[in-house]
């Protein structure tokens, strides 16, 4: 009797919603794996990064699991469709994170220290606006009109972030370094910069899906 | 009564069943808030009990819009089952409720004037006139009163309930109305010459839901998809709507076309959000539906019955 309350879609959005916290220990994981890094602790970076990875692997598995419960006929067609788009986009932030943590321990790029603080700050404004989005998919399912609310925080964190992206990519290409060298950090802030993107790409779904409910 | 006189009847009941069974559930399967499968099998249920429980006015009005015999009744619910199946293999808009009366018309014509009771076909014509924009109203309506209670439900999960659950009460409704309103196309005619009202509306709802059951597989798609693609809250506003539209003609007694209601509906729904749907082309639609079935079903009664007679 399952079928009466949803049962099928109480669990896929538990699923969904494990893939989003599971992306946010990730990135969490990543948090510590940059500080350590900037502070030179190259030890703690292999262990981090493989937490890292494994966090973003059983990310991937909530995501699957919930794909596979959906497309048993759960929710209806289009909004299946729309939640299916929305869990692939807001997965690429994690695959994003996943890469940096590699840039960082397989490129092992060395980061002038005048720049720390502002990559910190540039990780740590891209992470606030996973968690706004993480809200703003949650709002699906609590209580739609706050959607265009959270979208919106989305979008300023966002443009925070890349100001604080183009910021440092001028202070890398002031900086008296090989060009090679400016091309490797530039690479490291552009990825960072992107879980930002990312979460915004998922969050313009996201609205969209609230304004396809208007009626 | 010849039973075999009845055999037309028990064709066009088909017909009706696959054609505007395919009306009433064709937007909602093509979205998909309901399976095929689901809807055709509560549908072809709820056309019998809508036909048995409500189909009384209607049979009474068509079995007084002529004073022909048996045999001639016949000849004209075969002409309209050629008219019909001739019309959708055309991809035109076909309605089994315009053909059959247009089918009658057509051999009263050829037997004199005076086997017509122009009162009663003056009430049919002008309700089919009316029948989209009484739609187009009704769709516009519950479109505010659905959006009222849809719009309080803050959680997609919860929405996608109420949608689910009203789709299914909705095709219960449209099924039912369309066996109280068109079982009289079915059978009605043959209601006074031999046959009696109750066994008339029992054996109609059964050809309907037989033809819903088995012969409505392509056109709920092509009727789903043709009429323009709205939203599931959009297609479960347009069924309610037909289903209402075709109810209250159910209760006037006259049989209405449920693809002319749909496409009505649709317009109103459309209304309601601000769009405009109406195109030319819909608007042909529905004066080709309102002339030309008739007219054809007409032609090809009173070609066939002259040519059982040998001219």
């Amino acid at each position: 009797m399952g079928w009466i309350v949803g049962r099928k879609e109480q669990e896929i959005i538990k699923k969904v919603l494990e893939h989003l916290d599971v992306m946010s220990v990730e990135l969490l994981e990543l948090r510590k794996l940059i500080e350590k890094y900037l502070s030179h602790q190259i030890d703690d970076v292999e262990q981090l990064a493989e937490k890292v990875r494994y966090y973003e692997h059983q990310a991937d598995i909530a995501r699957r699991e919930a794909e596979t419960l959906m497309y048993s006929g759960a929710f209806l067609p289009n909004f299946r469709g729309d939640l299916l788009g929305i869990i692939e986009s807001a997965d690429k932030v994690g695959n994003k994170g996943e890469y940096i943590a590699d840039i960082l321990e397989l490129e092992h790029p060395v980061i002038p220290e005048i720049l720390n603080s502002q990559i910190l700050k540039l990780f740590d404004l891209c992470v606030e606006t996973y968690e706004t989005l993480k809200i703003s998919i949650k709002d699906l399912f609590e209580d739609l009109e706050k959607i265009e609310e959270h979208v919106l925080i989305v979008e300023q964190k966002e443009h925070e972030a890349d100001g604080v992206e183009r910021c440092l990519i001028k202070q890398i290409y002031k900086m008296d370094i090989s060009n090679g060298h400016r091309i490797q950090l530039k690479e490291l802030v552009r990825s960072i910069a992107d879980i930002a993107d990312r979460a915004e790409d998922c969050s313009d779904r996201v609205e969209i899906v609230s304004l396809k409910r208007r009626v | 009564m010849n039973t075999l006189y009845l055999i037309p009847g028990v064709l066009l009941g088909f017909v009706l069943g696959a054609n505007d069974g395919a009306s009433i559930f064709g937007p909602l399967v093509a979205v998909g808030s309901i399976s095929r499968k689901t809807a055709v099998l509560i549908s072809s249920i709820f056309v019998l009990l809508g036909a048995v429980l409500g189909g009384n006015a209607g049979v009474k009005t068509l079995s007084s819009l002529t004073t022909l015999n048996q045999y001639q009744t016949s000849i004209a619910v075969l002409a309209a089952s050629i008219t019909v199946v001739l019309m959708i293999s055309l991809k035109a808009p076909a309605s089994v409720s315009q053909a059959i009366v247009g089918s009658l018309i057509g051999i009263a014509l050829v037997c004199g004037t005076e086997s017509i009771r122009w009162s009663v076909l003056v009430k049919i014509a002008s309700i089919w006139v009316i029948t989209p924009i009484l739609a187009s109203f009704f769709a516009f309506v519950v479109y505010r009163v659905l959006a009222l209670i849809f719009s309080r439900l803050r959680s997609i999960h919860l929405q996608d309930l109420l949608l689910r659950y009203t789709t299914f009460i909705a095709v219960c409704y449209s099924a039912y109305s369309l066996g109280a309103n068109n079982v009289a196309n079915v059978t009605g005619s043959f209601v006074g010459r031999g046959l009696s009202s109750s066994v008339a509306q029992f054996l109609g709802g059964i050809c309907i839901g037989f033809g819903i059951l088995f012969f409505s597989r392509r056109m709920t798609f092509v009727i789903g998809k043709s009429i323009i693609l709205l939203d599931h809250f959009s297609s479960l506003v347009a069924a309610i709507s037909t289903a209402t539209n075709v109810f209250v003609f159910s209760l006037v007694g006259v049989p209405v076309s449920a693809t002319q209601s749909t496409i009505g509906a649709v317009i109103g729904a459309g209304m309601s959000r601000g769009e405009r749907l109406s195109s030319t082309r819909t608007k042909v639609r529905i004066i080709l539906g309102l002339t030309l079935t008739p007219c054809l079903a007409g032609v090809v009664s009173a070609f066939l019955y002259l040519l059982l007679r040998g001219g």
